[in-house]
């Protein structure tokens, strides 16, 4: 005990109650919590998601300071609590819901959040329509994420209302069940970017609430493209080289024309591949045998865009 | 020879207190034993006046090794002698310099092996914050609730309560003797020597 005091294993305090023979002395880990094989092995799930390199960065950077915090008590160093309620900035589809979804995973995994479920909610889930109701619907939405994670989508339409509007009121139970329930559950707004900023803007409570924020950028078509790939890999379809080229044309015209809080990025994309799949269905329907190429390979002309919003 | 530790938190007086004892048990020349945390020794001899300006000083961790003087105790027609032992003093935690923690883990091996330990607290310094309606934490921290935990089990434990000599040290002093009803402690000042002769009569015993 003196020789792990000396090495700086353990604290002065420790090596005491050893020495006192102090039966109710736990034995000092020697290693981590978290090792750095682990949290890599948790990390590597973000590198599944296409794009989104901005957001990957600060989600290992989360992580970094979590093992680094891990690090710091195995040295009796000072550790801040961690507080990770978050703001999600960025247009639809840029994949807000999937990374908290995909968070709350990493995180129950760190041992961090004991469910590591997500509970997506929006202004009707937790806004009541009498007085004292709002408060009610919270406090149950909230009782639902303990564990876990509270994803609320477009956020900023709870202070839309104005003064006498209830949204407000689910704010203020919100902040408070967040104190109340420190480190039981994590907090996720999302919403577009200005609109989230102007919501932050309209509480003072909140900044200092949501230290952490993302900004989701918009896809460019090769990321675009490139999840048209894996969607349709994922349910064993693939695209011909003709089918590639027409949809990057025609996402490439979309971006050009559609207004960016309008575009709804790789939603848009899963639309149209969901679309393709059905389209080629209708094609082969007639078509006596079938090889395995064709019953996987979109061809340009399933691809079909009416109906499908940008 | 056996040997009594002074031990304690840093900026306590155990320096101080262990010149001034010497010199009331009739030390005028002080041999230091040396033991530097490496392992080797040393022997330093010095006046109680040079002593006192060398090794003893207000900024923490003055002392960084042991640092023994014999004292004499006559005992019938025979004298008994006892190395009265000075320490690094302790601080919580994991100190950052490799070289304290090394002379603190020295003190810790040291306490194992004493015949005596010589708790010395700031008797001024727990009255302050008992004045202050500080918490239980802040009076009477955990590192000198460990030191004295440790004392209790070890056995040849005395309490020794200093800077009684400051306004205030009394309620510190009286905090200690409800808190260790059952230990001996002490009210010194290893500034002015009160206390001493008290001192003496508890350590003798041992020695």
């Amino acid at each position: 005990m003196i020789d792990q005091y000396r090495h700086g294993q353990i604290a002065l305090q420790e090596a005491l109650k050893h020495l006192s023979g102090d039966p109710g002395a736990e034995p000092v880990p020697s290693e981590p919590r978290w090792t750095k094989e682990r949290l890599a092995s948790i990390l590597s799930e973000l590198d599944t998601l296409v794009g989104l390199e901005p957001v990957k960065a600060v989600v290992r950077e989360i992580f970094a300071y979590l093992y680094m915090q891990e690090r710091r008590r195995q040295h009796h160093l000072q550790c801040e609590p961690v507080v990770l309620h978050m703001v999600f900035k960025g247009n639809p589809g840029t994949g807000k819901t999937t990374v908290a979804r995909m968070l709350a995973r990493m995180f129950h995994a760190c041992g961090l959040l004991e469910g590591g479920h997500l509970v997506e909610v929006e202004r009707a889930d937790l806004v009541g329509e009498y007085i004292g109701h709002t408060a009610q619907k919270t406090r149950e939405v909230v009782k639902k994420a303990l564990g876990g994670v509270l994803f609320i989508d477009e956020a900023y339409s709870l202070a839309r209302g104005g003064e006498k509007d209830f949204g407000r009121e689910a704010i203020d139970c919100l902040v408070k069940s967040m104190e109340d329930h420190r480190n039981e559950f994590i907090a996720i707004i999302a919403g577009y970017e200005a609109e989230m900023d102007w919501f932050l803007a309209t509480n003072p409570g909140l900044p200092s609430r949501f230290p952490i924020h993302i900004t989701f950028p918009d896809y460019d078509v090769s990321a675009l493209l490139e999840i048209a790939r894996r969607t349709a890999a994922q349910r064993q379809y693939r695209l011909s080289p003709e089918a590639e080229v027409k949809l990057r044309n025609h996402l490439e015209g979309v971006r050009r024309v559609a207004p960016a809080a309008e575009f709804s990025n790789a939603r848009f994309v899963r639309n149209v591949i969901e679309k393709a799949i059905r389209r080629q269905a209708l094609r082969l329907f007639d078509v006596p045998r079938l090889s395995r190429d064709q019953a996987m390979t979109l061809q340009p002309e399933d691809f079909r865009w009416e109906g499908i919003m940008p | 020879m056996k040997r009594s530790l002074v031990i304690g938190k840093t900026n306590v007086g155990k320096t101080l207190f262990c010149i001034h004892f010497a010199r009331y048990m009739g030390v005028r020349e002080l041999r230091w034993l040396v033991e530097e945390a490496d392992g080797r020794t040393d022997c330093r001899v010095m006046s109680v006046a040079e002593a006192e300006a060398s090794l003893s000083d207000v900024h923490p961790h003055r002392t960084r090794c042991l640092q023994s003087v014999a004292v004499e105790f006559p005992a019938g027609k025979t004298v008994r002698q006892l190395l009265l032992t000075d320490t690094t003093g302790l601080t919580e935690g994991i100190h950052p310099e490799p070289a304290l923690r090394e002379a603190m883990a020295q003190t810790l091996q040291a306490m194992t092996d004493a015949s005596v330990i010589l708790h010395m607290v700031d008797a001024w310094a727990i009255g302050h914050a008992l004045g202050g309606a500080a918490g239980p934490g802040r009076v009477w921290d955990a590192l000198e609730a460990q030191l004295a935990d440790f004392g209790v089990r070890h056995g040849g434990y005395v309490l020794l309560a200093n800077k009684m000599d400051l306004p205030g040290a009394m309620d510190g002093y009286r905090f200690l003797c409800k808190r260790y009803s059952r230990q001996r402690v002490l009210p010194v000042s290893a500034l002015h020597g009160t206390g001493f002769r008290e001192v003496k009569q508890v350590v003798w015993r041992f020695a």
